[in-house]
């Protein structure tokens, strides 16, 4: 395996800057709607293992697109009797699980297109 | 002579200069146009995204949710007395229709194909959901029985790790399907223990009745819902379940109220006049335990309904019964599940009651879309339908 450099260009710096302020601003305006007010994500984690197995199998939270899951929650908070707390914090801690997956999922992307760039650019010797 | 030739070389040259020059210029005008065309164009498209973009961020922003879900299934039985035959289960989608996190609207359809290839649709419920505080939630309308756990919590095919509901669980069964009235639903803490409960009032299911060896007797339970109540007292009950340490819940479910024969099994139901009304009293224990790898559950039912003497269809009272208990083993992620389950049906009818093993093994495509072949091992009245063996092969998926 040869160790890739990364060497950076106008193009890609506009790329990286372009995907930055998508990651930052985007993702928490594109995921976030206006209701229910958010959660506590770190119980909701704790919540979500304690709970969403007991009828069913795990679901994913890549399964659903966020706002699926805002209704989803919903339904699952009168099926299993989950209080309003822990339905906020269980939706919340999903949403930034889907959060975190498309971050990473963008970076990856991001990955591959530098890594096609720097093949272009370096012909193979 | 000489100044004479240099004069026309310059004059060559300055003509030849602004010649190219008028061509350079006509160039850069052409490419200056393209250039021109090709922003006009994509002042267009960002236009036109920003409006895509406001439109989105508008149904973004919006206080309403919809989504839709459900599930599906096909499916093989091959029973002892027929050939095996392949089925469509069923079709049952869901709707969620919500605004903000005050009102949900949820509704499941169930479609099915029935042995002649009629499609049926039947309304498995639809209530007007009102989240009134954090611990409270109004649920108005058709609604799934609170009763126990199978049938609000495990029915959906996805859910259920076998291919058929535990007997007793379905049409005339032991345990009530759904009914048509409201409940008060939540779950509250005492201290550090999870707790969850339902209450509700509904009309209650109706009874039908059968003429046998000269007398009436009680057929069979109908608590599939009915918009109706015809004795006109409500049936009152609920279930509370707490979670003494996590993964484990135990339940108790009640229901108690009055319930009148209105339909006759093959038999003429317009002769019915004048049936009193009965007792009716339901009561259910339930648990489920998930450790490790393993998961159990299991569910006592019973339906008792009282003696009458008023009406044509009067008679004795009955007691319908059934219980399971299941366990099943999944290691890890692994894509196979291993189930059993163990049930017994006692109704006042001896060719129903039955006595099941049924074992499965399944195939997780995902954790919502299973392959199951499951077998089960049946013990009823010699020669009835309750006696005999089934395998089945079923593919589910909850979407
Ligand atoms: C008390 C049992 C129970 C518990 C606990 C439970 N579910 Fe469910 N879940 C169900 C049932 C039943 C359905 C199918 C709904 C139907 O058919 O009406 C379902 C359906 C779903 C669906 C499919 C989409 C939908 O809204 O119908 C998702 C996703 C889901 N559950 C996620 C979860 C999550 C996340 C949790 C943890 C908070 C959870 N469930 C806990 C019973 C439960």
């Amino acid at each position: 395996m040869r160790k890739e450099t990364t060497r950076f260009n106008g193009k890609m710096v506009l790329q990286i800057a372009i995907l930055a302020a998508c990651i930052k601003s985007g993702l928490s305006s594109v995921f976030a709607a206006g209701f229910p007010e958010p959660g506590d994500v770190s119980a909701g984690g704790q919540a979500w293992v304690e709970n969403c197995t007991h009828c069913h199998n795990l679901r994913n939270p890549n399964e659903l697109r966020d706002d699926q899951w805002i209704t989803s929650m919903f339904h699952m908070r009168i099926r299993a009797g989950l209080t309003g707390k822990e339905t906020r914090d269980i939706l919340s801690f999903i949403q930034a699980a889907n959060a975190t997956a498309a971050q990473q999922r963008i970076r990856a992307e991001a990955e591959a297109v530098r890594a096609a760039q720097q093949s272009e650019a370096q012909p193979q010797q | 002579m000489k100044s004479k030739i240099i004069v026309q070389v310059i004059s060559v040259v300055i003509l030849n200069l602004s010649f190219t020059h008028t061509l350079r210029a006509a160039e850069s005008l052409e490419e200056l146009n393209s250039e021109l065309e090709a922003l006009k164009t994509r002042i267009d498209q960002l236009q036109l995204e920003t409006v895509r973009n406001r439109e989105a961020a508008e149904w973004r922003y919006a206080d309403s949710a919809v989504h839709m879900s459900g599930y599906a299934d096909v499916n093989y039985i091959d029973s002892d007395s027929a050939d095996g035959q392949f089925a469509v289960g069923k079709f049952a989608p869901i709707f969620h229709y919500q605004f903000r996190d005050l009102v949900m609207l949820e509704s499941e359809l169930e479609i099915e194909v029935d042995e002649d290839g009629e499609t049926e649709v039947k309304l498995e419920y639809l209530s007007v959901d009102a989240f009134l505080n954090d611990c409270i939630t109004l649920v108005a309308g058709k609604f799934l029985s609170p009763i126990g756990q199978f049938r609000q919590n495990l029915h959906p095919s996805w859910i259920n790790k076998l291919a058929s509901a535990p007997p007793g669980f379905g049409h005339d069964g032991a345990a009530p399907v759904a009914d048509v009235g409201f409940q008060l639903r939540g779950g509250f803490p005492i201290g550090s223990t999870r707790t969850n409960y339902a209450l509700y009032v509904a009309n209650g299911p109706t009874l039908k009745a059968e003429f046998e060896d000269g007398e009436f007797e009680l057929d069979g339970v109908d608590a599939e819902g009915a918009s109706s109540d015809e004795d006109g007292d409500k049936v009152v009950g609920g279930r509370f379940a707490v979670h003494p340490i996590p993964h484990l819940e135990i339940g108790l479910s009640l229901a108690s109220g009055k319930v009148t024969v209105n339909e006759v099994e093959d038999g003429d139901s317009s002769l019915l006049s004048g049936e009193g009304a009965r007792d009716y009293d339901v009561q259910s224990v339930d648990f489920s335990y998930q450790v490790g790898d393993l998961s159990f559950r299991g569910e006592y039912v019973e339906t008792e309904v009282g003696a009458t003497t008023q009406g044509v269809a009067a008679s004795e009272g009955a007691i319908w019964e059934t219980w399971y208990t299941q366990a099943s083993y999944r290691e890890g992620q692994s894509k196979f599940e291993y189930v059993t389950r163990f049930s017994d049906f006692d109704s006042p009818h001896d060719s129903r009651d039955q006595e099941q093993w049924a074992v499965g093994v399944n195939y997780l495509f995902t954790s919502s879309a299973i392959f199951k072949l499951t077998y089960e091992l049946n013990d009823g009245e010699q020669g009835s339908e309750a006696d005999e063996d089934r395998l089945m092969l079923q593919l589910a998926y909850g979407f």
